[in-house]
């Protein structure tokens, strides 16, 4: 009896936690529902107006949970501590056991707290859906290429940090690219033109601004095949400078005899 | 204990962080450039639509600054120790802090001081100082006293705050999540809390009073349609950040109580 009590508080704890993250996110949804709402009132800017920011807001900051920072730290310990050699042993190659460790974790954010967090946030705050089924389709594409890009950019800072002992500043400063530059708050279109066009030239509005806004059909026709394309550019591009700096930082493990 | 044990311990923790110069100097460069960042974000929004609810750019600079210098003067005092109180206690760690001839309390958090929150001074302080430039207030010397006195009330607001979900460590352990929580919350007040309907208004000025720490502050200040209200509220603040320090201190004893009572 002891042990089944024990097991309950445990998850009785888990689960204060996993609630304590949704009162989180949604105060996330609702502080940036807020600032718009004040900021649109009843009209609209270049044709955006407080229900399609809602939206905005609400598939942004979803995605964003889903991303794969966790990552930094896993790879950063096992470099560290030399766990990695364990890994390396095994007859999977270390990048796609990462990836699916991560996929595991993501699955676990998608049911306890992304799922909630939508349905939650839409009853309150009110979620304009697609209109065509297609673009469901198209988004979900965009939050693979979201996953996969997030995937590449914690594993490039662990990598980097490799070499200079310590992701605590590379980490900082890639979060920082990310805030601005993902859109995730304030959206791309708000930016003026010399921003935007510094952002669209950088991968990370594939973490928040792409998703939302094919969610919201904002991005249409040809312009999605586009954007499209620049995903897979970024994704080949990514892949291949973290198998180059993953060869070297193997290399050099083996070399100081890790 | 005594003000100049307080200060020498701190100093001694200061000492042996800054033997790892290199690392510690290239962490707080990203870190302000973390920051930097976070204040982009508002300045792009406000360079689209110039102001929310009559804020303009200075005035949400100087609001953001306020929260974030508050918030990093006080966690370089309590966080350490409060979030790492948890593990200190499984550890067995913690009799080292209560069986010296030394008040608990103070060496606790003198022995854990943080200076690495010296980043976010940096960049809050010198948002700061330049909003203050750039705004139209005459600077007076009620004005500036006024400040001072805020920061001060405020950081100690921003501390009671973190020794409160630490101090849950003596029942809990595991409290690692709440202060995840209170950053979150700690959003709300990175914008004018005007922004949000009344019945957060409320919570934000009495239950949870994070208004207190920088946007009662900022009305005061600006005088944002200056009545009798906004003077009231921007005294409250003054005094709000102590007292409530005293009273999470109450429950820091009262935790401490209960551990040692069962520790026998």
């Amino acid at each position: 009896m002891a042990i089944v009590q024990k097991a309950f508080l445990r998850n009785m704890s888990y689960r204060f936690e996993i609630w304590l993250r949704l009162i989180g996110n949604i105060s996330v949804v609702f502080i940036q529902i807020s600032i718009w709402s004040a900021l649109l009132g009843t009209g609209a800017i270049e044709g955006i107006d407080l229900s399609t920011m809602i939206t905005y807001s609400i598939i942004s900051t979803s995605v964003s949970m889903i991303l794969m920072y966790q990552m930094i730290h896993t790879i950063d310990g096992k470099l560290k501590n030399g766990d990695i050699a364990m890994d390396l042993l095994k007859p999977i190659s270390f990048p796609i056991l990462m990836f699916f460790d991560q996929v595991g974790n993501i699955c676990f954010q998608v049911l306890c707290t992304l799922v909630p967090t939508i349905v939650i946030s839409s009853l309150l705050f009110g979620l304009t859906f697609p209109h065509e089924w297609t673009t469901l389709l198209l988004f979900f594409i965009a939050i693979l290429f979201a996953v996969l890009i997030s995937f590449f950019i914690s594993y490039l800072i662990a990598l980097i940090s490799f070499w200079f002992l310590t992701t605590f500043a590379l980490e900082w400063m890639f979060t920082a690219l990310i805030t601005v530059f993902s859109g995730s708050f304030l959206p791309l279109w708000f930016f003026s033109k010399e921003w935007r066009g510094v952002a669209e030239m950088l991968p990370f509005q594939f973490l928040g601004f792409i998703p939302a806004a094919i969610f919201m059909e904002t991005i249409e026709g040809m312009e999605v095949l586009w954007v499209l394309v620049k995903g897979v550019l970024w994704i080949i591009t990514l892949w291949i400078i973290v198998q180059l700096l993953w060869r070297r930082a193997i290399r050099r493990l083996v070399l100081q005899g890790g | 204990m005594s003000i100049r044990l307080f200060t020498y311990i701190v100093q001694l923790v200061i000492k042996s962080k800054m033997e790892y110069k290199e690392s510690f100097i290239l962490g707080a460069m990203g870190q302000i450039v973390g920051y930097t960042a976070n204040y982009l974000v508002i300045w792009l929004l406000l360079q689209k639509f110039e102001s929310i609810n009559g804020w303009g750019w200075t005035e949400i600079a100087f609001l953001y600054s306020l929260n974030l210098l508050t918030y990093a003067i006080g966690a370089s005092f309590v966080y350490s120790p409060m979030i790492g109180l948890g593990q200190i206690l499984i550890d067995g760690k913690f009799e080292q802090y209560i069986t010296k001839p030394l008040a608990s309390f103070p060496y606790f958090i003198a022995s854990l001081f943080n200076i690495g929150y010296i980043a976010h001074i940096l960049i809050s302080g010198t948002v700061l100082i330049w909003s203050l430039v750039n705004t139209s207030i005459d600077w007076t010397i009620v004005r500036i006293l006024y400040l001072i006195l805020a920061i001060i009330s405020a950081s100690f607001l921003q501390a009671a705050f973190m020794v409160v979900i630490g101090s849950l460590s003596f029942y809990f352990l595991r409290v690692q999540y709440l202060f995840t929580i209170l950053f979150r919350v700690r959003e709300f007040i990175a914008y004018p809390i005007s922004v949000y309907g009344t019945f957060f208004q409320i919570i934000l000025t009495w239950i949870i009073p994070l208004a207190m720490i920088n946007y009662y502050p900022s009305l005061f200040l600006f005088s944002h349609g200056s009545s009798i209200e906004t003077t009231l509220y921007g005294l409250a603040a003054l005094v709000v950040g102590p007292v409530v320090f005293l009273l999470a201190y109450q429950i820091w004893r009262r935790g401490i109580n209960r551990y040692s009572g069962a520790g026998g």
